[in-house]
């Protein structure tokens, strides 16, 4: 069980901002597609 | 056809050569096999970020998207949402564990979570579909490129082969690491000039903005599309669940890609790789699409073949339907003319009635060259001649042979072969290193690490051969492109399940997930005849979720109705 805890990956700031990006994104495609 | 002038063979020679020689003096004398196969784990993020873009970006990547931009629009950018959320769970999942194990290969971890017997059948699934798809990788461009510039096909296919023989088996992982960021950096610093010569050509009073209203009007730029329907390939939904998915399998279990971040120098730094991935993929892609948005644009002012490919329009009009080919020409010419006032007067007021017509000039150009095809092809089958009637991957070909300034032709085309030789290489590479590490070392004695680091070079020059033949033969196929997606979609979806298991469900063992893989493999083989012979209609890209599932549920009740599983696990 510990070890099971040790071996438990960190939640990064890195993924926040990778998903995060991502969703901007999708926002900016949805902005360019209804002006254009 | 156009030849290419000297400055273009200059700058075409010296930038592949240029990084072809460098790579090879940078990267020459690996001593051992962590030097050779996984790059003495030096790596830094940014040189893991570019090599893994650069592996999954062929040569087919700068030739295709523009033209899928070209007929379709910008739609086919959805493909990639899933990217980013496969790129954040191989860093919390994939990457520790391989990290910990310190395995050279994917399914080195295999033997580790289940058994030897599950490991050697994933690695020769993998060698057996790379294999042929590395051969595409060379056999792809060129035969566009000999096409389109009269190049002879099997010297083409020789010397990209060799080119990429000689850096990957002389420094191995680091040699591709090393020369695919010089690929990349004139990957990006060709395709932004392009972009931006493309915008230049434009008429003087189209501004970029209005170029993307003209766009707009005719259905380029529906990026997004929220529905629901299975028939539609590309939408948000089927790239945000069947996209993380696939990006999950190739980025995870891939030997090719996962070689890429396993010569990082430490977790950090192979995780901040990926991540720069997955930031930096969607707006590339949407780059290449916008690329190929401007040169719709730039058609909408220039009048464009009916057929890109110019083996296609040369055989339909030394045939009986040259007549009416020439006829839907005419057609096409008026169309355009008649166009050029609709956009004027578009450009002037930006009245949605004019948009509309403009629309359907352009519905009305798509369906003449529809006809165009279906004379293509009718003139192919009666003069029994193989040619590509759909001429999506020679749109962006043209456009650059046919007005891009001299120097800036050799350019592009170092582009496009760059993107070739960058893919190929992680290719050879992963072969290379499974064959070893997985089938070799595994399987007979100890051997001295300098044994085992000519071994290496050997199974991968061996790789390049048979990479070079494939691509040589592939011609002789009646469609060997769609055979190689075929092949890959009946192992892939299996291999996937496999790892699916070794992570997601630990009460699952060895044994099982053999006996489960090889009765997969069968039921998929079934299932594919069952689709050719009619019996089902199972289309071959179904082939990878249905496998995936199947050695899962059929692993599953295998552990649990047996559950004395002897096998050893650690």
């Amino acid at each position: 069980m510990n070890k099971e805890k040790q071996h438990k990956q960190p939640w990064l700031k890195l993924y926040s901002i990778v998903l995060i990006a991502n969703a901007i994104y999708f926002i900016m495609f949805y902005l360019i597609m209804q002006a254009f | 056809m156009q030849i290419l002038s000297l400055i273009d063979w200059v700058v075409l020679s010296a930038t592949l050569l240029a990084i072809v020689v460098y790579g090879t003096w940078q990267t020459r004398g690996s001593k051992n096999v962590q030097d050779y196969l996984k790059g003495g784990n030096t790596s830094k993020w940014w040189t893991i970020g570019l090599s893994v873009m650069a592996t999954q970006a062929s040569a087919i990547t700068f030739l295709s998207t523009p033209g899928q931009a070209f007929n379709d629009g910008m739609g086919f950018v959805q493909f990639y949402f899933g990217l980013p959320i496969a790129m954040v769970v191989i860093c919390m999942v994939f990457i520790p564990l391989y990290h910990r194990l310190n395995v050279y290969t994917a399914y080195e971890f295999l033997e580790n979570r289940f058994d030897l017997k599950t490991r050697t059948l994933t690695a020769i699934l993998f060698l057996i579909q790379r294999g042929l798809a590395a051969g595409i990788t060379i056999f792809a461009p060129a035969i566009i490129l000999s096409v389109v510039l009269g190049w002879d096909l099997l010297t083409l296919n020789i010397i990209i082969g060799v080119l990429v023989i000689i850096y990957t088996v002389s420094g191995g992982t680091r040699a591709v690491n090393v020369t695919q960021k010089h690929q990349m950096v004139v990957i990006f610093i060709g395709m932004l000039i392009a972009f931006f010569l493309i915008v230049d050509k434009l008429p003087q009073d189209i501004t970029f903005s209005k170029a993307l209203s003209i766009a707009g009007v005719s259905g380029k730029m529906e990026i997004l599309d929220f529905s629901f329907d299975l028939n539609n390939r590309y939408t948000f939904w089927s790239g945000i669940i069947g996209g993380t998915f696939l990006m999950l399998s190739y980025f995870g279990t891939d030997q090719s890609q996962v070689q890429r971040y396993l010569s990082g120098k430490s977790v950090k730094e192979m995780q901040l790789g990926l991540i720069f991935n997955g930031l930096l993929k969607v707006p590339m892609q949407f780059f290449i699409l916008l690329v190929g948005v401007m040169v719709f644009v730039f058609y909408q002012f220039n009048e464009a073949p009916m057929n890109f490919n110019p083996t296609a329009t040369e055989l339909v009009l030394d045939s009986e339907f040259s007549e009416e080919y020439i006829n839907l020409q005419k057609e096409q010419q008026a169309l355009f003319n008649d166009k050029q006032e609709l956009i004027k007067s578009f450009i002037t007021s930006e009245n949605t009635e004019v948009s509309k017509h403009i629309a359907l000039a352009n519905k009305s150009n798509d369906s003449l060259r529809d006809k165009a095809r279906e004379l293509i092809d009718k003139a192919s089958e009666n003069q029994s001649k193989k040619v590509e009637s759909n001429d999506k991957d020679y749109v962006f070909i043209h456009f650059i042979l046919n007005n891009l300034p001299r120097g800036l032709i050799g350019l592009l085309l170092a582009v496009i072969l760059s993107a070739a030789m960058s893919s190929t290489s992680s290719e050879l590479n992963a072969l290379g290193s499974t064959t070893t590490i997985d089938l070799y070392k595994r399987n007979t004695s100890e051997k001295t690490e300098e044994h085992m680091v000519k071994a290496s070079k050997w199974f991968t020059f061996a790789w390049g051969i048979i990479a070079i033949g494939v691509a040589c033969i592939a011609n002789l196929a009646e469609n060997l492109i769609q055979l190689v997606n075929i092949i890959g979609s009946i192992f892939y979806g299996n291999v996937l399940g496999i790892f699916l298991l070794a992570f997601f469900f630990k009460f699952v063992k060895g044994h099982a997930v053999f006996i489960a893989a090889i009765i997969t493999q069968f039921i998929v083989f079934a299932l594919y005849f069952l689709d050719l012979y009619q019996h089902i209609n199972l289309p071959f890209l179904w082939l990878n979720f249905v496998g995936c599932a199947i050695v899962i549920a059929t692993a599953c009740t295998l552990q649990l109705i047996t559950k004395n599983d002897t096998t050893i696990t650690t």
